[in-house]
């Protein structure tokens, strides 16, 4: 029995493998009356498809499909056809469109002819708002090449964040007849969120006065205006035989000069400018002066009031009573560099000096075109940008010599110094 | 935002029915656009104002100043307001505002308007950090305006960066949504203070020759030859001097009359002309002739010689004698000494000589 059903399990065996043969070869053998159009396609290899914007709905979106061919027959037809899945039946992606594609340009192609947009399709390809038909006329063979075309003024699907595909068919014939099909593939590409980033750039203006022992354009004076202080300095006991040039370190002078320091993201730029605070007294309120004081109108020297300079600069002859204010030099020490290049001497800074408060009339630091100072009390303006300014400091140099008969006594003068960007 | 405005609509075109039953009910469908119109109208976003500056008269803190407001409206939108905003914060206008200590602009005066005008303070809605100006509510013009304030008392603090948020309203109080808007800036920094200090002058330069302004000198000693009965003998030095003392400076001339041991020569007591063959000693601080010697004073000072050394060819010596000097404050004055000596044919032989000293005094 054991022998029998042995023999039987081996009859069946037999039979069934056959069977499944015959059935194979049969199968083999239909396939190709079945299936006909895909027998003899190739893939299509290194494919892609590059949208120009992945923006849901998008109306103007461009398209470039990229693709090596497999086969070197001619190629007159194409067929793009948009669904949401890579295999399977076809369903198109929601809101995509292709109703008003236009033909934007290929590249790599044999043949001189450029495929155009065709607007119905025919055999094979019906042209919808899901698939693209293309063709033309040209039978130039193929060369195994990369090659691309774009399509114009397609809307996106109209979903976030989600995949669709493209299926590309060739076709050596110009009307899409299946049994024309060279090669075929699928690419895919995807819509997603549009992401909004918001942000505010406030307004910014840092600007302080204070004092400094920098004396060059170099010397970092702070990191910024929060290490900026000082409230005065002092340019010593005057000599009608010398001029004292802040900073000065003798006979009662406190080494100091001054510092206005800015800093502002003003686009339109920005300007610096000083007010001689009017102190009490009779005349040349403004001036380096005894407070409370009464002065003469005019040019004079005896009395406690040293002549200021004007607004006009000029040059101070010792002994010959004077008092004014200069700009040394632009101090790009405490600029980071990090936004732009700041370097006085070779006249990379921003905050540029007036004439009149300009000390060397060039990129050398000193004071050698002398001195202004308008004790009017009205504003005047020593240094003004044109765009933004990052902790650029102009080193302030105040100077004064008197008349032999300029009366004793402690002299002040007072600045109220602004700055106003324009923003 | 604005495709939040179109699918609302799109929501109520899609219910034709309830259009239907609208157009028999025109007033409620004049509410309905209404208050689309008013929904919409928050959803525009508000415009930047353009060229924004504030000027201040002072940076000083707790100054009253004046600030000076420049800006170009960039729409035409009705605007029946604009606001001031100081905040020391920030200048955004999503912060909450953080009002300086010390600012009031609720004493503000309206000065001057340009560009956009009309307007005047609304005191109603004005506060010590919200300024508001008002008018009927009418189309902006895209052009420069400015609105000057006077009397606005300034921050407190000093060192600090003021900004002021300014915006532009329909409406005529301040209120409501923002039409354009922007930020300006202001730092209030403390007066900046130079000092020095003038001392007392009082200068005095002596020498055979001196520079009118002392800056240069030489010489110590005058030779006077041989001193002959027949020719005045004469010599001269110089000294400059000048002061800033409020009462001016005197200059004495100490010393002795010429001797040679136990001979002298007589010291003119009174201004006396030269006598050759006479014994005689004195000095003058003139241009003189007989003898030729001797400069007029020189210099931009006012001080001038004591009336008896002031006489040309007229000398005289009285030691201690106050030789020159000025009742003010007074530039450098150069002076000449002149030396005169006569001798008679009686004067014992000898080495005549004499040390002058010159000394200025000034009271402060």
């Amino acid at each position: 029995m054991l022998k029998l059903r042995d023999k039987h399990l081996r009859l069946y065996t037999a039979k069934a493998l056959y069977v499944s043969t015959c059935l194979a070869l049969i199968g083999a053998g239909l396939l190709p009356l079945l299936v006909p159009r895909s027998a003899s396609a190739l893939q299509l290899t290194s494919r892609s498809l590059s949208i120009s914007t992945g923006v849901a709905s998008a109306s103007t979106a461009q398209y470039t499909f990229t693709f090596t061919v497999a086969s070197t027959s001619d190629v007159e037809g194409l067929k793009l056809q948009a669904c949401t899945t890579a295999v399977g039946t076809c369903s198109a992606p929601a809101g995509l469109s292709f109703s008003s594609r236009t033909f934007g340009t290929q590249s790599g192609w044999q043949g001189a002819t450029n495929f155009a947009v065709d607007a119905t399709g025919a055999n094979d390809c019906t042209a919808s708002a899901s698939v693209i038909c293309a063709n033309r006329t040209d039978a130039t063979a193929q060369t195994v090449t990369s090659r691309s075309i774009r399509f114009d003024t397609i809307t996106n699907p109209s979903t976030v964040n989600t995949a669709f595909f493209l299926r590309i068919t060739t076709y050596s014939t110009n009307n899409y007849t299946g049994g024309s099909i060279v090669d075929t593939g699928t690419v895919a590409s995807a819509i997603t969120q549009t992401l909004t980033v918001n942000a505010a750039v406030a307004e910014v203006l840092n600007f302080c006065v204070g004092s400094t022992t920098v004396d060059d354009a170099t010397t970092s004076v702070a990191g910024d205006c929060t290490g900026v202080s000082g409230t005065s300095l002092n340019i010593g006991t005057l000599d009608p035989a010398t001029i004292n040039i802040s900073p000065v370190s003798t006979n009662g002078g406190d080494s100091n000069n001054g510092v206005a320091m800015l800093r502002t993201n003003a686009a339109s730029g920005a300007t610096v400018s000083y007010r001689a605070i009017q102190q009490s007294g009779t005349n040349h309120l403004g001036t380096l002066r005894v407070s409370g004081a009464s002065c003469n109108a005019g040019t004079v020297s005896t009395d406690p009031c040293i002549n200021a300079q004007g607004t006009t600069q000029g040059t101070f002859t010792a002994g010959t009573e004077n008092y004014g204010m200069t700009i040394g030099g632009v101090n790009c020490g405490s600029n980071p560099d990090t936004n732009y290049n700041c370097d006085f001497a070779s006249g990379a800074y921003n905050l540029v000096r007036d004439a009149n408060y300009d000390g060397n009339g060039g990129n050398t630091y000193g004071t050698s075109q002398g001195f202004a100072w308008d004790e009017t009390g009205t504003f005047d303006q020593v240094a003004a940008s044109t765009t933004v300014v990052d902790d650029e400091a102009l080193i302030l140099r105040f100077a004064s010599t008197p008349a032999i008969t300029t009366p004793f006594g402690s002299y002040a003068a007072q600045a109220d110094f602004v700055a106003v960007p324009t923003y | 935002m604005p495709s939040s405005r179109f699918s609302g609509a799109k929501g109520l075109s899609q219910k034709p029915g309830f259009l239907v039953s609208m157009k028999h009910h025109p007033g409620f469908l004049g509410l309905i656009t209404v208050c689309l119109w008013l929904a919409l109208g928050h959803q525009v976003y508000a415009a930047q104002l353009t060229n924004r500056q504030v000027q201040i008269s002072t940076a000083t803190p707790s100054a009253v100043a004046a600030h000076a407001f420049s800006l170009t409206y960039p729409t035409t939108n009705s605007v029946g307001s604009v606001v001031f905003l100081y905040c020391i914060n920030s200048p955004l206008f999503s912060d909450p505002c953080t009002a300086p200590a010390g600012i009031n602009v609720a004493t503000a005066s309206l000065s001057s308007q340009s560009g956009n005008v009309g307007f005047s303070i609304d005191n109603g809605n004005t506060t010590a950090n919200r300024l508001v100006l008002t008018r009927p509510s009418s189309p902006g013009l895209t052009v420069a305006s400015s609105y000057n304030f006077n009397t606005i008392t300034n921050p407190s603090a000093g060192g600090t960066s003021i900004f002021v948020r300014i915006s532009t309203h329909i409406s005529t109080d301040g209120t409501g949504s923002i039409t354009d808007n922007g930020a300006v800036a202001f730092a209030t920094i403390a007066p900046f203070d130079i000092s020095t200090f003038v001392p007392p002058f009082l200068r005095l330069c002596v020498a055979i020759t001196v520079a009118p302004d002392c800056s240069s000198g030489s010489g110590d000693s005058i030779n006077l030859g041989n001193l002959t009965p027949s020719a005045a003998s004469a010599g001269a030095s110089q000294l400059a001097a000048a002061t800033n003392s409020n009462s001016g400076y005197a200059v004495y001339a100490l010393g002795t009359t010429m001797t040679s041991g136990n001979n002298i020569i007589p010291a003119l007591s009174s201004p006396t002309p030269s006598l050759p063959g006479n014994s005689q000693f004195g000095i003058n601080l003139r241009a003189n002739n007989l003898p030729p010697v001797g400069q007029d004073p020189f210099g931009a000072g006012s001080a001038t010689p004591t009336p008896n050394y002031n006489i040309a060819n007229f000398f005289m010596f009285q030691p201690g004698d106050m030789i020159a000097s000025d009742s003010q404050p007074t530039d450098y004055n150069r002076m000449t000494v002149s030396y005169l000596v006569n001798v008679s044919a009686a004067q014992p032989p000898g080495v005549y000589n004499t040390t002058f000293t010159y000394l200025a005094v000034a009271q402060f």
